[in-house]
Parts: structure tokens; C-alpha cells; sequence
């Protein structure tokens, strides 16, 4: 346990070593939320209700994708891919533990960073625009949306590893990477909540990991969805980690047998 | 360029994904304005086929921008931090385009075409001809645009010459460069001093725009060629002012 705590505590060091660049990273979390906050109040404008919302429902949840965003999907496993072909994974493979368990522990300690930030900046947001934010305050949506946080973690979390360890097999895994961000960006509900989209690519969406990462917990949260809409989500979301979890295992195991540490 | 195609293609499946990842991000851009603006008819003074257009001419515009500009943005951090940027020195070229124009993004092309048609579709919908003059004048007015665009990141990058630890400073300039992607009156929300940084960018895609459909405001086109010559000149003497104070990395 010692091991995992000494990687979290080194991973924020690292963080902190560059400060301003630290800063930077931050504004620009802050201008982002900003800059949708503004788009959807200028759509809203004149309007009580939009795509079955009111102003307040959506707004609450642009507000909160600026706090379930970094919870799901700040993450170092993009590391991995870079370590595989440089060849420094070997020198992970030898220690104590497991690159898995690794990489996981990092993005606990940045998901932590992240959300200490997160809460400062949205409660400033808070003060300095007063949006009409809706609070829940049923403790078991509370629960089951915190529930399906988690899973929208884990997948997040996979998804990513999956994709770092495509380098065992291909030296540049960004372009990759960027078509799952753009993916992301889309259907995970980061610009809009994913009902707003025509009924047909909505329900394609609910299929998809992608409305697990953002979209399904805050829906939960505001209330709309009804109790066996959330079992459903929970199960796809759940049969989608069993299986990116042994996709990774595979690719993981099959991976290591061609690795030959090129870069060292 | 040839070499810049040749490293693109070395990889085939990478090449692919960018392909993909080219198209994907030009159609899911435009089709996210399409959806969010479905049930208006105007914002802010511009009606919903104007805004759409506003953003068709986004994808063209920045669509161009990276294709050219924002790839060496990227590359630019790290050669000062790396201590590279002594190779680009001692060459027979000036400095300042070595450094801003030696990458090319091909695959930013589909994103432009797409972008293009787009436009041109939102266009006939609106059922504007456009005259000569106008396109002569929205082409002038992209132009500039890329000049202050290019203008300002070169003037935040070159910050990096003293701080060579800044490489997430790319990172923050698409973010602002995204402000582009809304109209200026939108960004006006914004407190005076926060509208006033992101005024220049307000103007890139708004220019343009307005002379396609035929409202050009006066001040908005001075205010766009004062910045594309205050900020080009300023982008340049503060580059050279800059290289005098560059230490390399290995000496």
C-alpha cells in the first residue's frame, strides 16, 4: 500500500514542479466551461424550456461536466503508449508491481488533483456568474449517480490502456488517440446531453462506452432518467467494462510477447 | 511538402486514423451546431442559417490555420526546450518561417473541404450569389485573420524562449482560438476586461462572414487590419528581440 501512496505523492510533485504550467492548465479548464456556459446561455435566451430542459437542468449540467470531466477523464495511462516505444516499459516491468496498477494509481492521484481544482473553480463560477444551478438532494440518486460515475471511470480508464497499448504495434498511437477524443467529445456528452441528438443516434449512443463517461451519471443526477433506464445503463456500462477488461488483458498479454524494447 | 507526405504516409494505419480523425472532427463540428442551434432562429443578431454559415467558415478558416500554422505550434515548444532551435539557426533561412511553416497537416484538407461545402450549401440556402468583390474581400479578410491567429500564438510562444517548461501553453491557445468559433456579440458577455483578450480573436471568423452575407460593419474590418499589423509586427520584433536571449539547451 506504502508503494501506491509514494506513486501519488510523486505523480503531484510532478505536477508541481512547473508551476505556471500548472496555472495554464487550469485558466484553461476555467475558459472552457466558460466558453460553453455562454454558448448555451445565449441559445436559451428567451426560451424557459429547450430539448425537453429547462434553463436551469442544462445549465446545471454544463456546470457539472467541468466537475465529472477531470473525475473521468483526467488520466496518465496516455503514457503508456510513448513508454512501450521508447522501451522504458522495461524498466516497469522489473519493479514490484504492476504497470496496471501503475497507471491506475497515477490517475487516482491526477483524478484527486483534478477534482480539489475542479471544486474551487466551479464554486468561483458559482459566486461570480450565479447560474440557476439545480442541487440534488435525493440521497439515492445521489448514490446511483456517484455509482455510475464510477463505472464511467473505469471505462474511461480502460478505453484508454487499450488504446497506449496499441504501441506495442504501431510507434505513433495519436492519431488513434485523437479520433477516440473526437468520438468523445461527441457522444459522451461533454458539449450537450446526449437526448438532445435525433432519436435514432441517441439510442446508437446509449450502446456506445462514450454516454457512460459523462452523459449517464449526470443524467442520473438531475432526475431524468426513471429507475429501470438506470439498471439498463449500469448493465450496458457493465458489460462494456468485462469486456474492454479482457480486450486489454489480451492485447496486454499478446503485446508483452512482441515487445522488444526498441527504444533503449 | 513532399517530405511533410512522405512522413505522413510512412505509417499507413496511422495515416488512416488521421483520415478518419480529419473527417470525424470536421463532420461531428459542424453537425454540433446544427443540433444545438435546431430549435432557434436567431442569437445574438444572427439568424440560425447565419450561424451556421459563421461556423462552416470556421472549419475553412482554422481548418487552414492547422493545417499550416498550429502543427508547428506544437512542434515549436519542443525544439527550444530540446535546444533544436540552434540547427534552425545556423540554416540559410530566416528563422521565424523555419520555424512557423516546416510541417504541413495534411490530412486537415478533408476538414476543409467538408468545411467548404458546407459553406457554400449554407449559402444557396440563404440564397446569397456572391459577387467577385465580396469573395476577393472575404479572402483578403481570412487572410489577416490568419495573420493576427498566427500573430498571436507566435507572440504567446516566444515566451517559451524564457520559460522553456510552458509546452501546455498550445494547449491554452486552442482553447482561445476556440472562442473564435462563436460570434462576437456572444463573446461580448463577457466582462470588459475578458472581452477585451479575446477581441482579436471575436473578429477572425466574424469578418469574413459578415462580407459573405453583405453586412460588413465598418469598424470591425479597421479593427481587424489594425490588428493584423499591429500583432504581425509585433510578432516579429518580438521573435528577434527573443533569439537574443536564447540559451540552448546544450551549451
Amino acid at each position: 500500500m506504502k508503494k501506491y501512496l509514494l506513486i501519488i505523492q510523486a505523480t503531484w510533485a510532478e505536477y508541481m514542479a512547473y508551476r505556471l504550467s500548472f496555472i495554464l492548465w487550469r485558466v484553461r479548464m476555467v475558459i472552457q466551461l466558460l466558453a460553453i456556459y455562454f454558448l448555451w446561455r445565449a441559445i436559451f435566451s428567451g426560451d424557459q424550456t429547450l430539448f425537453g430542459y429547462t434553463q436551469a437542468g442544462l445549465l446545471t449540467y454544463i456546470v457539472l461536466t467541468s466537475f465529472v470531466r477531470p473525475i473521468v477523464m483526467s488520466t496518465r495511462s496516455l503514457d503508456l503508449g510513448g513508454m512501450i516505444n521508447d522501451g522504458s516499459l522495461s524498466n516497469f516491468l522489473i519493479r514490484p508491481f504492476s504497470v496496471f496498477r501503475f497507471f491506475m494509481t497515477r490517475d487516482v492521484a491526477d483524478k484527486l488533483l483534478n477534482l480539489v481544482f475542479a471544486i474551487g473553480e466551479i464554486a468561483l463560477i458559482v459566486f461570480l456568474l450565479q447560474p440557476p444551478i439545480f442541487l440534488q438532494l435525493d440521497g439515492a440518486t445521489l448514490l446511483l449517480s456517484t455509482v455510475a460515475l464510477g463505472v464511467g471511470v473505469v471505462l474511461f480508464f480502460l478505453a484508454s490502456m487499450i488504446i497506449s497499448a496499441l504501441g506495442f504495434w504501431t510507434p505513433d498511437v495519436w492519431a488513434l488517440r485523437f479520433l477516440s477524443f473526437i468520438l468523445t467529445e461527441f457522444f459522451a456528452g461533454l458539449l450537450f446531453p446526449l437526448d438532445i441528438l435525433p432519436q435514432r443516434l441517441f439510442e446508437i449512443s446509449q450502446f456506445l462506452p462514450f454516454a457512460y463517461f459523462i452523459y449517464f451519471p449526470l443524467k442520473i443526477y438531475t432526475g431524468g432518467l426513471t429507475l429501470a433506464a438506470i439498471m439498463q445503463g449500469l448493465a450496458i456500462g457493465t458489460v462494456w467494462i468485462v469486456g474492454l477488461g479482457a480486450l486489454y488483458l489480451h492485447l496486454w498479454r499478446r503485446g508483452l510477447a512482441v515487445y522488444t524494447a526498441e527504444g533503449k | 511538402m513532399r517530405l511533410n507526405l512522405a512522413a505522413l504516409m510512412a505509417y499507413r494505419t496511422n495515416f488512416i486514423n488521421s483520415v478518419l480523425a480529419s473527417i470525424g472532427w470536421g463532420l461531428f463540428s459542424l453537425y454540433s451546431v446544427i443540433i444545438l442551434t435546431t430549435r432557434i432562429t436567431s442569437a445574438y443578431g444572427w439568424t440560425r442559417e447565419e450561424l451556421l454559415l459563421f461556423n462552416g467558415l470556421y472549419g475553412v478558416i482554422i481548418g487552414a490555420f492547422h493545417m499550416f500554422i498550429s502543427v508547428n505550434m506544437g512542434r515549436f515548444s519542443r525544439i527550444i526546450h530540446f535546444g533544436d532551435l540552434d540547427g534552425i539557426l545556423t540554416k540559410p533561412i530566416d528563422s521565424q518561417f523555419s520555424v512557423s511553416l516546416w510541417l504541413v497537416d495534411f490530412t486537415m484538407i478533408l476538414r476543409i473541404l467538408i468545411a467548404a461545402g458546407y459553406s457554400v450549401w449554407i449559402l444557396t440556402i440563404l440564397g446569397i450569389a456572391l459577387s467577385f468583390s465580396q469573395i476577393v474581400m472575404a479572402v483578403v479578410f481570412a487572410l489577416s485573420a490568419w495573420v493576427v491567429l498566427y500573430s498571436l500564438w507566435f507572440l504567446v510562444l516566444t515566451n517559451i524562449i524564457w520559460h522553456t517548461n510552458l509546452s501546455n501553453l498550445v494547449r491554452l491557445l486552442y482553447v482561445f482560438e476556440s472562442m473564435g468559433r462563436f460570434p462576437k456579440e456572444m463573446s461580448k458577455q463577457l466582462t470588459g476586461f475578458l472581452f477585451l483578450v479575446v477581441l482579436p480573436i471575436t473578429l477572425v471568423i466574424n469578418t469574413p462572414t459578415r462580407v459573405l452575407l453583405n453586412k460588413v460593419v465598418v469598424s470591425d474590418v479597421v479593427l481587424l487590419l489594425v490588428f493584423t499589423l499591429v500583432f504581425g509586427s509585433a510578432a516579429r520584433i518580438y521573435w528577434l528581440y527573443a533569439l537574443r536571449h536564447y540559451s540552448s539547451a546544450s551549451s
